[in-house]
Formats: C-alpha cells, structure tokens, sequence
C-alpha cells in the first residue's frame, strides 16, 4: 500500500511527514537529520547528491552545487527581483524558452524544477526507507504569495520526482492547520512564516474543522538570506579592510563566508555576542583566518529593514480583514528566522502577546501538509494533531482530539470505535489581484487579493477596434492599475470574431483559481459562443510537457 | 463530513441549470434579509458539506469537477457578501418585492450578535441562516436595552419591527399570515388609534422617533386596552433610550 506524504519544500531546508496511525512522523535522512537541506550537489565524477552531503560540499564545489533553487522556480529571469538575486550566487544562470531561468552545470543546462525534483525524490526515498512503504502521493506546501508560474513548476517537479501532487499548500495555512487540527478551537490566529527565503503572513479564522484564510500577504525575496548576506557583506568588508583581499570576486570565498555568517546568525539568537576565527578560507593558495566579532545589537542594526518589513505586511494584512491585533487569540511563527529575538520581541509589541510557544517553527509546516495529504488521500488518522507529540500548553481542549489521542498511540485504527477524525476544510485564498490589459496601458481588475479559492468570476468585455477580430488578452497580476507595473502573467488569443463596429462584439472574460492557487483563463464570444479556453501560457516555467528528462 | 455522494449529486443536478440566476444570498442559503454576521457562519456550513475536498476520494473525476465549478460560484458569492458595503447593496435591492421569511423565532442569539465584518465572536448558535436579524438601520439607535424587548413574550411591537426591517413594502404589505408579528393592527387597536398607529409608522420610516414617540402615545391613549400598542411603545422607548 502507498502513502500520500506532506512535504515542506523550503528555500534552504526541506521536511517531509506523514500521517500514520500513531500520529504524524518525520523522515529522517541517512544521518539522523529530520531537516534536510534543500541543496543538489553534481560531483565531477558524475552524478548527484542531495541533503546534508550536497550542503557538505557548498564550500569546494560552489558552482555545481545548487542552494536556494526555490528563489528561481518558476520565474521569470528577465524580472528585476530576479536579476538582483542572481547577483548574489556562485553558480551560473542563463535564460532559456519562454525565460525561464536554467542553471549551468558544467555542460548541461539544468532547468530549476529538475532541481527541486531531486530534493523531492531524496525526501520520497528517506520516507520510503522509514516506513517501509511505497509513496506515491503527495502534498507539497508554496507560499502563500507563490505565483501561478511558480506553482506550475513545483507541480512540475513533484511529476517529475514521480509523485502524484494531491496538493499545493499555502505554508501559513499548512501551519494553522497543524496548530489547530483536532483541538475545536474558535479564534483567530496569526501565522507568522519567516523563512530562509520568502515572507508570508496569514490571518486564519479556525472554527472546529474550519480554517478560513481571511487575508494573506507576503515577500517573495525576504528571508533569512538576506540577512545572512548582510553579514556576509559586513565580514567580506572585513576581509578587504584587514587583508586586501575581495572576496567578493570569488565563489568559493564568497559561499563560506555566507555559511560562516549563517552560523554567526544562528549563534545570536541565543547569544548576546559572537565571536571567533573563521579559518579555511582559501584564497589562491593561500589559507587565511578572518578574526570576527558581533553583537547582537549590531546584528539587530543590520537587519532592522527587513524585520520592520516583515512587520508592516502584518499590518496589512490586519487591515485587510478588518481585524485589530487585540483579536487575534495566538501567533503561530514559521521558519528559522522567525526565532531572532528581534522578530520576536516586534512581533510581542505588534500583538500585545508573546507567539505560541513550543511550536516547532521548522516542522509545523510539514505537519500540516501531512495532515492534509491524509486527508486528501482518504487515510486520515487521530491524534494527528499537534497535541498529541508536542504538547503546546496554551490549547485549551477539555474534551477535544488532544484528550482521546493518548489512548491511541501503538493501537491499531480499526480496533477503535472512533469514528473517522472530522477532515479538515481549508479555506484559502488569492494572493494577489488578477487583472487583464485594456486599452491604452491600463487593467481592469477580475479577481481581488484574499478571494476565497477555488473561484470563479466573469467579467464582459467589448472590443476596442471596428472589424476587429481577434483579441489577446493579456493577464497580468499586482494591485496597479498601469498593465506596465503588474508581473505579466501571460496571454490568451480569442480569434474568429465577426467583424462588427468597435464596443458591438462582446466577449466574457473568466477567471478561475483552482484550489491549488493555479489561474485557467476562459474567453468566449459572448454572442456566437464561440469560446477557447486555454492553460495560460505562462512566462518563466517550463513549457508543458517540460522537454527535459528527469536525471 | 459531508454528504453521501447521492446526495451532492442531487444537489448538483439541482442548482446547475440555475447557476447564472443564483443571487450571493441563495448560494449561501441564506435570505436577504440575513445579517451581515450570518455570512461567515453561512460559508462554514456550506463548505463544512460540500467543499471539494470532502469529495476528492469518493466522487467520480467528472462530478468532482462539476462540484468544483458550482463551488466556485459559492466563494464568489461569499466574497462579495463579505464585503460590508456589498453586502448592504445587495441586501436593500434583493429585500425588495420579497416577503420577509416568516414564522421563525426570534432567537436569543440574532439581536446581540457584533456586527463586525468578520464577526470573530459570533456564536456558533448563529449558523442557522434563516434567523432573520434587524438590519444595520443608520436612524434606529442601537442600544444595549432593545433586544431585551425584542425577546418579550408580549405581541411582537409592529411598529419598531417595520423600521428595523426597512421592507420597503411595509405599511402597505401587510406581513405574510402565520408570522408571529404579524398581527393586523387594524384588529389589534380601535380605528382611532390606528390613525395615530400608522402615524407613528410613518414617523419612524424617515427616523422622526419623537414624533413617533409622541404619536404612539396618542394611540396608547386612545386605546388602553391593547396590548400591541403597549408593547410598540415599550420597544420605541427602550429604542430612543428612555
């Protein structure tokens, strides 16, 4: 019998669970690790090596080894987010079909959701090796602001690791779930997902089985990177000033000065001050140790910007939904960066509360996914929630899932007269408005941010010109009004319109987001009916069927 | 945890050769005249049953893909009732030429229920999507003491209820028979005070509430011994705070 698994699927770090008659478990890689570095390393001798080896070999193979992949799934190179993270990398990107990002490993052109497949196919077997049973379905969790571009191509990787995708799961919601599921709570929470690469901020209503996204907004290039960069910079500034060396110039220095400023970054969460010696780094042949000192005052100067940031789209997404801080009963963070005590303490003051405690800020996600890839595949259990292995002392659940879980644990599910644990319904929503181009440069709006998906909606439209009779409709998404100042999304052709005077031909315009936050765009001739409806032909993923093979 | 696919099927088949005639409050299965706190609760039950995601294992690919569709419509529906001034357009054009659902109790819960958009606190009590509830009504002062009256065993206070419910009909409608507040107040009073009943009805629908007060009382004077009038005064009191 297979299994259907939840995978968190990070920017620097992945987690994979599953939900299984004894409550959630986690894969552990081939050294014990239940975090698995979301890194693919292709070795001179051939190839490829994925997890903690492949992180191993960042500091002596920095341009075949691919990190941060997630920051290019899915996107297009030619935009200028792109282009300003690409600077910051050791290895070699160029644009191929359609832009989207490919990456150069020695000869070969590498598209980025064969990477991510590799990460995928790593997790698959770690679960497989664990429990002893095939997977073949799984749940794999976005961010919340994830685009349509960038959901194909995850969806792209997950086929082809050969998994069957049941889901794309927002995070923040994945990680309201595994907080709530079980536990018939009535509040309204705040996910806080600060990760290593992207931002997201989710308020949730959760009433029993219910979890009701209410708004949602994020930063796709906000993460703990950045922040490892700016130390990276302030160290490799170091290195100029003392030893007149730039490091800047060199990969390879360059990579284990970002892992040094990640350990630096990780010591102050819990330290007041760090220092030490960072040794081996290799410049020619020479070997040279930079002496370092921070605190963690200094550190907090340096990434104010982005914690203050980080901030601000939570009180956005508080006016959004017509909320005030007082309202919200918990703040459930997400992802390792969310553990600085400087994001902590803003948060607290933002809040008036401290963020729940002994939530585990890099497996809830993956929890979550599991659940609902339970879920999904019809093989929910109790005491699949959180209360049953992490006890979270704020729940209060005098008679809910947490209190039968116990009795459960080591007992078969079919020797239980429980009836079957009420599924859980998530409610997610838009990310971002979705608007099409009109005449002279400007959108017209179809769809709003933070709509509850799936949804549909359709808007009629005329033409613009006499006799005309074919129109593209160019899809673009963001809150501007200029078509010039949204992110393109791509287009739809409409032909074979009669030839009537301008504003006589009427089209409708439909929209629709799939519960995996994906957009299929319907145009139809309003009046003779004809209609085509096309998969958006998105800019910057891989072209569908992707031409190229799975390693 | 759903329905049995038989019935979601049913269902289906029923709503889908209607789904461009569908107005948000009928998606929902609610009323127009349903408060705005009743929307979120009403999403819930809808989803609670019929959401996709119930189906995915148990419904063949093509069904699935009908329900997603009509679900769709349904979150559409919900998004517009969500939004408050949407919601109060909505529910002032489809009020109109409707009769107010009829016979329903007034529960304990419809009066106290915050009015805030997503109404964190509303009880869970609140699902039932029928209950009508007084409509956010800018001239009728919302005090803490007038649901309390609303609750009273006494006749149901015709005059208040007409204002709080904005029909548009009122006045010249009477309310469908079987309605608790529905008694005719041509029975319910002598003719004389009935002049000074419609009066005050009329004071009320233009937010007059001391020429109301002072008409109502007219009518109270006129005829003592009737217990609508009594308890229309009690209400329109407790309403103006006195």
């Amino acid at each position: 019998m297979s299994i259907a698994v939840g995978i968190d699927l990070g920017t620097t770090n992945s987690v994979v669970a599953a939900a299984t008659p004894t409550g959630v478990e986690f894969a552990l890689g081939q050294h014990g690790e239940r975090i698995h570095p979301s890194v693919v390393a292709y070795p001179p001798q051939g190839g490829v090596v994925v997890g903690l080896d492949a992180k191993a070999r960042r500091p002596t193979e920095p341009t075949t080894t691919i990190f941060s992949a997630k920051r290019l799934i899915g996107q297009n190179i030619r935009s200028p987010m792109v282009q300003l993270a690409l600077t910051g990398l050791p290895y070699q990107v160029r644009e191929g079909d359609n832009q989207q990002p490919l990456i150069v490993i020695r000869d070969r052109l590498v598209p980025v959701p064969e990477i991510s497949a590799h990460v995928l196919t790593h997790l698959k077997n770690a679960t497989e090796r664990q429990l002893g049973q095939a997977v073949s379905q799984a749940v794999i969790t976005v961010p919340a602001n994830f685009t349509d571009a960038q959901r194909q191509a995850t969806k792209e990787a997950g086929r082809l690791a050969g998994l069957e995708v049941l889901r794309l799961l927002n995070e923040p919601t994945a990680a309201a779930l595994a907080y709530g599921f079980g536990q018939r709570k009535d509040e309204i929470v705040c996910v806080f997902d600060f990760g290593g690469g992207t931002f997201d901020v989710s308020l949730l209503a959760i009433r029993d089985e219910v979890f009701e996204v209410l708004a949602t907004d994020g930063d796709f290039f906000l993460g703990g990177d950045d922040i490892d960069r700016v130390i990276a910079e302030s160290l490799a500034a170091e290195l100029n000033r003392t030893m007149r060396i730039d490091p800047r110039r060199d990969p390879s220095l360059m990579t284990r000065l970002s892992l040094a400023a990640e350990e630096v970054k990780i010591h102050l969460t819990e330290h007041a001050s760090a220092e030490g010696t960072i040794d081996g780094l290799m410049s020619g042949n020479r070997e040279l140790s930079l002496p370092f000192s921070l605190t963690r005052q200094q550190l907090d100067g340096m990434m104010n910007g982005f914690v203050e940031r980080s901030i601000e789209l939570c009180r956005g997404v508080l006016t959004a939904s017509r909320l005030q801080a007082s309202q919200i009963s918990e703040v459930v963070c997400v992802g390792g960066t969310s553990r600085i005590p400087l994001v902590r303490q803003r948060l607290a003051e933002l809040f008036g509360r401290e963020p729940a405690a002994r939530i585990n800020p890099d497996e809830v996600v993956a929890h979550g996914a599991a659940i609902q890839a339970g879920s999904l595949s019809g093989s929910l259990f109790h005491g699949a929630g959180m209360a049953t292995k992490d006890v979270v002392p704020s729940i209060r659940s005098p008679q809910g899932g947490a209190a039968s879980a116990p009795t459960m644990m080591g007992m078969a599910p079919a020797a239980l007269a429980l009836p079957p644990p009420t599924r859980p319904i998530l409610l997610d929503v838009t990310p971002a408005s979705l608007r099409i181009a009109t005449a002279g440069g400007y959108t017209e709006q179809i769809l709003d941010k933070n709509l509850p998906t799936p949804i549909e909606r359709t808007r009629t439209f005329t033409t613009a010109r006499d006799h005309q009779t074919m129109v593209v409709i160019e899809c673009c998404r963001g809150e501007a009004r200029r078509f010039a100042d949204n992110e393109p999304l791509g287009q739809l052709v409409l032909e074979g319109l009669p030839p009537r005077r301008r504003g006589e031909v009427r089209i409708d315009v439909t929209f629709r987001v799939d519960t995996d936050g994906i957009l299929h765009v319907r145009a139809r001739d309003a009046d003779t009916g004809i209609a085509r409806e096309a998969e958006l032909q998105v800019l910057g993923a891989p072209l569908a069927p992707s031409a190229s093979g799975a390693a | 945890m759903g329905w049995s696919v038989e019935e979601l099927v049913r269902w289906l088949d029923a709503v889908e050769p209607a789904l461009e005639q569908r107005d948000p409050f009928t998606w929902l299965e609610l009323t127009p005249w349903a408060a705005h706190a009743d929307v979120q609760p009403a999403f819930h039950a809808v989803a609670r049953n019929r959401h996709p995601d119930l189906y995915r294992v148990r419904l063949p690919a093509a069904d699935l893909d009908r329900l997603v569709r009509v679900y769709s419509r349904i979150a559409a529906a919900y998004a517009e009732l969500r939004d408050p001034a949407r919601y109060e357009v909505l529910a002032r054009t489809l009020r109109v030429g409707r009769p107010r659902p009829v016979n329903l109790p007034r529960t304990a819960t419809s009066p106290q229920v915050p009015r805030t958009a997503t109404s964190p606190q509303v009880p869970r009590t609140a699902t039932s999507p029928q209950v009508p509830r007084t409509a956010t009504s800018p001239q009728v002062p919302r005090t803490a003491t007038a649901p309390q009256v609303a609750r009273t065993a006494t006749p149901p206070p015709q005059v208040a209820r007409t204002t709080t419910a904005r029909s548009p009909s009122t006045g010249t409608t009477p309310p469908p028979d079987g309605d608790r507040g529905a008694i005719d107040p041509s029975r319910a009073m002598n003719p004389r005070a009935l002049a000074y009943y419609r009066r005050a009805e009329g004071a009320l629908r233009v937010g007059d509430h001391v020429t109301a007060l002072l008409q109502l009382r007219m009518a109270v004077a006129s005829d003592p011994s009737s217990t609508l009038l009594r308890a229309a005064l009690a209400e329109l009191l407790s309403l103006v705070g006195r």
